[in-house]
């Protein structure tokens, strides 16, 4: 059997699974990852009893407790879910290097090239479903194609876990067979339109012309050629540190306060330009995504002009901070905040702390980010002097007093 | 005393937390005898205001805090010219914000959103104001004063008598620079709260007010902590001891606390003596009673000069230059030649009576201006009392005869009776904006207003708006509602913190104003301008109303006159019209429905789904429990079915089948005689009142009027003393007084006058008579203006159980409404759902303009899908809508639904592509779609090809259930899984299983929430299964166990007993549940597809073991 050289590994619940290793008195339980202390906490993960009982993810917990009775709330333990997606990522560089981190629990590896060393990818993609069930105890899907979207199809049909080794030949067929929902694309909107045009699979939707694809909907040429497992897209090895720098907080209660969520985004930033310049980088964008408490996502990019880019943290707080506002459509809580530095490019030599001429210029006084120059001249000076502090006794050593006036999420005076 | 000049109630809206009763009642305690209402920008709180201290004997003091971004200046009208000058004021203001979208409430624009408009309209209302009371200052008398602590406005606008430097106690900080400009001052309290608490209340209705959280209404919006009653009163006592009181420049309420005062504040002694003797010179000259007489509509006869704004000209009929009493004099003697054929001594006399009496309270212009409007639509049914008289009738404002039907014109007018009077119409529903419109543009819109609802937040809403202040989502909050209805208690008590709050404050604002609303039908027509009598202001929907509610513009005396909208009427007008389509005439003026003996018998059988009036489950039941549907009984019975009437209706039911009975009293033995000795119009109370406890005629109506209100709690309980002493003193017996006073009782609420109930038996006879001989148009006009107590799927089925064939929407055979036609019911391209107006307009130019098809010469029928799709520009939803609904299965010639949603769909994207591609954005597409060929890929799936495959019945009922919010050829039961399968009873067959235990499957129809007499909540069910609907009942106990289940509709599975009374059959509930949802076509169980380990097995794969 000829197969693909692309493996998906899809770790389901991956906070739940780890719990139920941890912790085999839950399992077969219905149990939810949660904080059980804060109010309003939400449903971080759950066990699949819990999934069948109608709770889901991102649910109230008290709404989850009132819907199952005798629903267990285990405390998440986040360092313990890093190091397991960790070791699922080390037991992935065991065969190739070539491997895309695309979420928590999920990876795509491209082994192709590996088979004097390892052998056919079959034999990969089994002993890695061996390797990662050594290293962590846990049972992925694991899913081999010759493209990402097959995979990901064939990972779908197989879970919660399995392993799905589709031969090239194959795998146009299963996926074809395949309830269309499955396709990464069709969503709430487009599935009862393609149920009305009878098409229930999705290799009826990959026989549709290119007059029909566009007929379907404004995307419908991208669908089909995902559901004929079109795709193209390579595994992205480059770690996501190295694409963008990404930070996030969790709101638990989730938060109505556009002050207290502007002071977490600039926390936020704060952390990531400091990794940013320590690598002489300068953002040409900053991206603020909302999560808000009923699931729905929002977010908002706030680019540096032409050439230019954010670097210093007054840059960066105050384009974050016009991204959250931006954002912040909905008269909703946020439950989750996460921002996004983007676009890296070189930021140009390290600033001297008492060196009055910058490498900015005099002039203009306003410069592309909308900022006055003057003014980031000055504050870069000071800034090299907090990286040093912070590079050597860390982000609390020093911080903006009106941090003091968070704590845990509330006003304190 | 300091009278407090500057006060705030909860119509400042949306700000506001304290209702006038409150203010009022808190003055009172603290023994002030005088107080203003000076609400932001607004007077919308006056009438309650002017009746709260009437209650409590305060002298009211009626202002205005005109506010605007430079400060405010608080108005206090002294005259009544001057009380115009401020009605004219805020109408100009809310004017110029209605342009731009805004509620002349506003004070703040939105925070953080950029919206130009609002800020621009905002500031241009800013400047009117400051413009407009700058000139009022400087006029010699404009019978207002004007109180400002905005030092702007006082630098700027030079020294008058009648402008003063207010010295308010909640900003104590001010008045040093206040008494420094120059001007008199004025020294007074300001309440905005009961307690400083309430502040949290005010940022809470800020927030709603600016669609913010609470979270982003800073402190600056909100009042002053000082403005709190107990600092007001101790400012008060404290200026009554010398004037000492102190300042320390904080603004806050905590200057009240540094003590001593007279040591902070000796220096301003003199300065503050002045401010307080003008507080008190304004008191007594403030105006107190700003309404006057009654202002009534004028008529004017044609060719009349026009001298007099706001007349009207009727068109015909009353001839030139005659006077009022002339022309009606006229016209009802016309009208009741036309009505009557001859004129009989008792139609003479009775026309001369009421002639008489409406000449004598010089109502002859509201008479000819109601006559006037009506002449505007095609049917109307005039209500209430009204239809007591001859004059209405000949005018053809009613359609029921006085004198034949014994209605007394007394309790519509009489010589004695002090208030106008009050003429309602109702219109078809879909006709009565533009009647409205039409009367608008026929009296000026400077004439004109409608009369406003003042909303207020109710439970449910106000939860709903703090729960959004807060930031819940809204699906959190439904669902926290619908705990709520099921347990209140249990829900409140599960709550997290912040629910715990919202809850809090939730309650804390119910019952406050939020907005103002239109009424149903009030208007107001006077004949100068309207902004004299009343601020008014646009609505969110663009309509002018008044400031004042119905009760507010009854008190200031200005005569409104209701158009109301009724759906029945629009049903009696399509059937008609579509049996003239039919090429069936009626002749409308011979027509006599009530005597017809079909009609009459049907309805004693109750067979009146859709007939006006008479088809709620109760009133079928109570009349297959009288099993009598002649005219009279009919108007007995739609006025008896109230809710606290219950168990009278059991009485009466068996008086009416022979049971012997006889009065409570001799004296009401021939009052009550026609209604078997029970009362039944809402006239009796007043009957019974003269005639047991020796009331007046005015005490009687005003005990009548008292119960239909909705605080009548305390003030019904002086009318109970009075009438027992009343009775008691002419020899009742206190067991008869007590029974009569129970049965006066059972008028709280609401109940109808006999000649109401007449003419809505009269409007009801009509439709029942369309039912009983043309069922198909009738039903078709039922479904078309969407029925009225039932939804679109129970009026098919009853359509269905008559019989009658429901045809599918077709392009070319439907018109936009349902029509009917020998048996069967084609279904209208209107009732489609996801279509638009305009889509809808374009379909019907195309083929030929003639909503109704083949009536137009010109039709041009939809030849294929093609043509269709070539004719009409439609989007891709409404594709999916034409499609499902069955709309193009007539011209699909072959094709398979799924082949013609196709075709449909590429004809949506050639006409976008041909309207002009975005620059980029579908060049990107076009190019990602390069990579697929032209010619269809080859078909790997299991699926049958969408051209060739013909749709199956289960998948049309699904599409028209979710199209047409139906089915048509099958009952919705057999949709849900098991439903019909399951060992049951038919709904046809109850009347063969009295007293027995039975399990019933039924979709339910609608449902009746009622308190039994121990206040607990219980139900009445209907529901409805392929052979008959069934009415059930779900007692208190039940109710608590199974009203969680009944909340989301659909279909249930019943058990209980049965039980017959009187001939009518109802199921006592034991046991309910509820069968699946209907399956959604996207969730209809498709061929499935090999998949998961089975396929995996196949292939040779594996799954893996967990452990």
């Amino acid at each position: 059997m000829t197969s693909g050289t692309i493996i998906h590994v899809n770790v389901i619940g991956l906070m739940a699974a780890v719990e139920e290793i941890v912790d085999p008195g839950v399992r077969g339980r219905p149990f939810v990852v949660a904080r059980p202390d804060i109010p309003r906490a939400i449903v971080l993960d759950l066990s699949p009893e819990a999934y069948r009982e109608g709770v889901r993810r991102g649910m109230l917990v008290q709404t989850a407790c009132a819907r199952v009775r005798a629903l267990k709330v285990v405390p998440p333990r986040p360092e313990l879910y890093e190091k397991v997606d960790q070791s699922l990522l080390e037991a992935a560089f065991c065969f190739t290097p070539l491997v895309e981190r695309a979420g928590r629990g999920h990876l795509f590896l491209d082994v192709n090239g590996t088979r004097r060393l390892f052998g056919a990818p079959e034999d990969v993609a089994r002993r890695l479903l061996g390797e990662i069930a050594d290293q962590t105890g846990l049972v992925p899907t694991v899913a081999l194609a010759s493209t990402k979207t097959a995979a990901k199809v064939a990972s779908r049909v197989f879970r919660p876990f399995g392993f799905a080794p589709l031969s090239v030949n194959d795998e146009g067929e299963l996926v074809a067979r395949q309830p269309v929902e499955l396709l990464p694309g069709v969503g709430v909107k487009l599935l009862p339109r393609l149920i009305s045009l009878e098409i229930g699979e999705i290799g009826t939707l990959a026989s549709l012309s290119m007059d029909e694809a566009q007929a379907i909907s404004a995307r419908g040429p991208e669908l089909v050629l995902r559901a004929r497992c079109v795709d193209d897209s390579p595994v992205n090895p480059e770690p996501p540190s190295r694409r963008m720098l990404a930070g996030e907080t969790v709101f638990e209660p989730d938060c109505a306060d556009p002050d207290l969520l502007a002071w977490r985004a600039r926390e936020i930033v704060a952390e990531l330009g400091f990794r940013m310049r320590k690598e002489g980088f300068g953002a040409h964008f900053v991206m603020a995504k909302l999560v808000y408490t009923d699931g729905a996502v929002a977010s908002r990019s706030v680019r540096a002009g032409q050439g230019a880019s954010f670097v210093a943290d007054i840059q960066l707080c105050e384009a974050a901070e016009r991204a959250v506002r931006q954002a912040w459509e909905r008269r909703v809580r946020v439950r989750k905040l996460q921002i996004e530095l983007g676009g890296f490019e070189p930021a140009g030599p390290e600033l001297d702390l008492f060196e009055p001429l910058p490498f900015f210029k005099a002039e203009p006084e306003i410069d592309s980010t909308g900022i006055q120059t003057r003014r980031i001249a000055m504050h870069m000076r000071v800034q090299s002097a907090l990286d040093r502090v912070h590079g050597k006794y860390g982000q609390s050593a020093i911080v903006p007093a009106a941090a003091f006036l968070y704590r845990e999420g509330s006003l304190v005076c | 005393m300091l009278t407090p000049l500057v006060t705030h109630s909860a119509y400042s809206l949306l700000w506001g937390v304290l209702t006038p009763q409150q203010l009022v009642e808190a003055a009172a305690s603290a023994g002030w005898n005088a107080l203003a209402l000076t609400d932001c920008n607004g007077m919308y709180g006056l009438p309650v205001f002017l009746d709260a201290c009437k209650e409590r004997g305060l002298r009211p003091i009626v202002g205005v805090e005109c506010t605007g971004g430079w400060g405010r200046v608080v108005t206090i009208a002294r005259t009544k010219e001057g009380f115009s000058r401020l009605t004219r004021l805020l109408s100009a203001r809310a004017a110029v914000l209605n342009e731009a979208g805004l509620p002349a409430y506003t004070r703040f624009v939105t925070l953080g959103r950029d919206n130009k408009q609002h800020s621009e309209a905002l500031a241009k209302a800013d400047t009117l104001l400051w413009c407009e009371l700058a000139a009022i200052a400087a006029m010699s008398d404009p019978g207002l004063f004007l109180l400002s602590d905005s030092p702007t406005f006082l630098r700027e606008v030079p020294c008058s008598p009648w402008l003063f430097a207010l010295l308010s106690t909640a900003h104590a900080s001010q008045w040093r620079a206040l008494l420094k400009t120059g001007h008199k001052p004025v020294l007074s309290p300001e309440i905005t709260f009961l307690e400083p608490g309430q502040r949290e209340v005010q940022r809470l209705l800020a927030a709603i007010g600016l669609g913010v959280t609470v979270r982003e209404v800073p402190d600056s919006m909100l009042a002053p902590e000082a403005a709190a009653f107990e600092y007001a009163r101790a400012a008060d006592n404290a200026g009554e001891i010398g004037l000492s009181l102190a300042s320390d420049n904080s603004g806050s309420a905590a200057w009240l606390a540094s003590a001593p005062l007279e040591s902070r504040f000796c220096d301003l002694e003199s300065s503050l003596a002045e401010a307080a003797t003008a507080n008190r010179c304004i008191t007594e000259e403030a105006l107190s009673e700003p309404f006057g007489d009654f202002v009534f509509p004028m008529w004017q006869a044609a060719g009349a000069t026009d001298e007099v704004a706001g007349t009207c000209a009727p068109n015909d009929g009353a001839g030139a230059g005659i006077s009022a009493p002339v022309a009606l004099r006229r016209l009802a003697y016309e009208g009741a030649a036309r009505r009557y054929g001859s004129l009989p001594p008792a139609v003479r006399e009775r026309l001369e009576y009421e002639l008489g009496i409406i000449e004598e309270k010089g109502f002859c212009d509201y008479f000819l201006v109601v006559n006037e409007i009506i002449k505007k639509a095609k049917r109307i049914c005039g209500r209430g009392s009204a239809a007591a008289s001859i004059v209405s009738y000949a005018l053809g404002i009613t359609d029921v005869d006085p004198i034949a039907h014994n209605l007394f014109f007394d309790r519509f007018l009489n010589p004695g009776r002090k208030d106008p009077p009050d003429i309602d119409v109702d219109f078809a529903w879909d006709e009565r904006d533009s009647v409205l419109e039409e009367t608008v543009r026929m009296f000026g819109a400077e004439h004109c207003a409608r009369v406003a609802n003042h909303n207020c937040f109710r439970f449910r809403g106000a939860l709903r708006d703090t729960a959004r202040a807060f930031g819940m989502p809204d699906e959190e909050t439904s669902a926290i509602e619908r705990r709520i209805e099921h347990n209140r208690d249990a829900a409140l008590a599960s709550a997290d913190s912040v629910w715990k709050d919202i809850f809090s404050l939730a309650i804390r604002i119910t019952g406050l104003p939020r907005n103002l609303g239109t009424h149903s039908g009030g208007i107001i027509i006077v004949p100068g301008n309207i902004a004299d009598h009343v601020p008014v202001e646009r609505t969110g929907s663009g309509i002018l109303v008044t400031a004042w509610d119905k009760d507010g513009v009854e008190d200031a005396g200005l005569v409104k006159i209701d158009l109301l909208g009724n759906r029945s009427l629009a049903v009696v007008r399509d059937a008609i019209q579509n049996l003239h389509e039919n090429g069936i005439e009626l002749d409308l003026e011979r027509w006599r429905p009530e005597e017809d003996a079909d009609t009459i018998a049907m309805i004693a059988r109750g067979d009146t789904m859709g007939v006006f009036y008479v088809e709620s489950p109760a009133m079928r039941l109570l009349q297959k429990k009288t099993g009598v549907g002649d005219f009279a009984h009919l108007v007995i019975h739609s006025s008896i079915i109230r809710p606290a009437a219950n168990r009278y209706i059991e009485e009466y039911i068996e008086r009416l089948k022979g049971k012997a009975w006889k009065p409570l009293h001799p004296v009401l033995a021939e009052l009550f005689s026609e209604t078997y000795g029970i009362m039944c119009y809402q006239e009796d109370v007043s009957k019974v009142a003269v005639a047991l406890a020796g009331f007046s005629s005015s005490d009687a109506d005003a005990i009548r009027k008292v119960l239909t209100k909705k605080d009548r709690g305390h003030r019904l309980e002086m009318w109970k003393q009075r009438f027992y002493e009343g009775s008691a003193a002419h020899g009742v017996a206190p067991d008869v007084i007590d029974a009569v006073w129970d049965m006066i009782m059972s008028f709280s609420g609401y109940s109808f006058v006999k000649a109401h109930s007449a003419s809505y038996a009269m409007l009801s006879f009509q439709s029942a008579w369309l039912r009983a001989h043309y069922p198909a148009e009738f039903m078709a006009a039922v479904l078309s203006n969407h029925g009225g107590f039932y939804s679109t799927l129970a009026y098919a089925s009853e359509a269905r159980r008559m019989g009658l064939e429901l045809l599918p929407p077709d392009v070319n055979e439907s018109a936009l409404r349902c029509k009917g036609k020998g048996g069967a019911i084609r279904w209208g391209l209107g009732m489609i759902a996801g279509l638009s107006e305009s889509t809808l307009k374009a379909l019907v130019e195309a083929r030929g303009g003639d909503t109704t098809p083949r009536r137009s010469s010109i039709f041009r029928p939809f030849v294929s899908v093609e043509d269709f799709a070539a004719r009409v520009p439609f989007s891709r939803e409404e594709a999916e809508a034409f499609v499902g609904s069955g709309a193009l299965d007539s011209i699909a010639k072959g094709m398979g639904r799924p082949a013609v949603l196709m075709a449909l769909l590429k004809a949506c994207t050639a006409r976008a592509r041909h309207a002009g591609p975005g620059l980029f954005e579908d060049a990107e597409r076009v190019s990602r779609g390069a990579h697929i060929s032209s010619t269809p890929h080859t078909r790997i799936s299991s699926e049958g090809s969408p051209s060739s495959s013909k749709t199956s019945e289960r998948r049309i009922a699904l599409s028209q259930m979710q199209w047409l919010g139906t089915t048509l050829s099958c009952h919705p039961l057999s949709l849900v899984p098991g439903a019909l399968q399951m060992p049951r009873l038919q709904a046809a067959a109850l009347d063969r299983h009295i007293g027995e235990y039975v399990r019933l499957a039924g979709w339910l129809i609608t449902a009746k929430e009622v308190l039994t007499t121990h206040e607990e909540p219980m139900e009445f069910l209907t529901f409805e299964d392929e052979t008959a609907s069934f009415e059930t009942v779900l007692f208190p106990a039940g109710y608590k166990q199974f009203r969680p289940a009944l909340l989301e509709g659909g279909a249930f599975v019943v058990e209980g007993r049965v039980e017959e009374s009187h001939g009518a059959i109802t199921v006592t509930i034991a046991a309910l549940r509820r069968l699946p949802a209907i399956p959604k076509l996207a969730e209809t169980p498709r061929a499935p597809p090999p998949s998961g380990f089975g396929y995996a097995s196949k292939f040779g794969y594996q799954a893996a073991s967990r452990n």
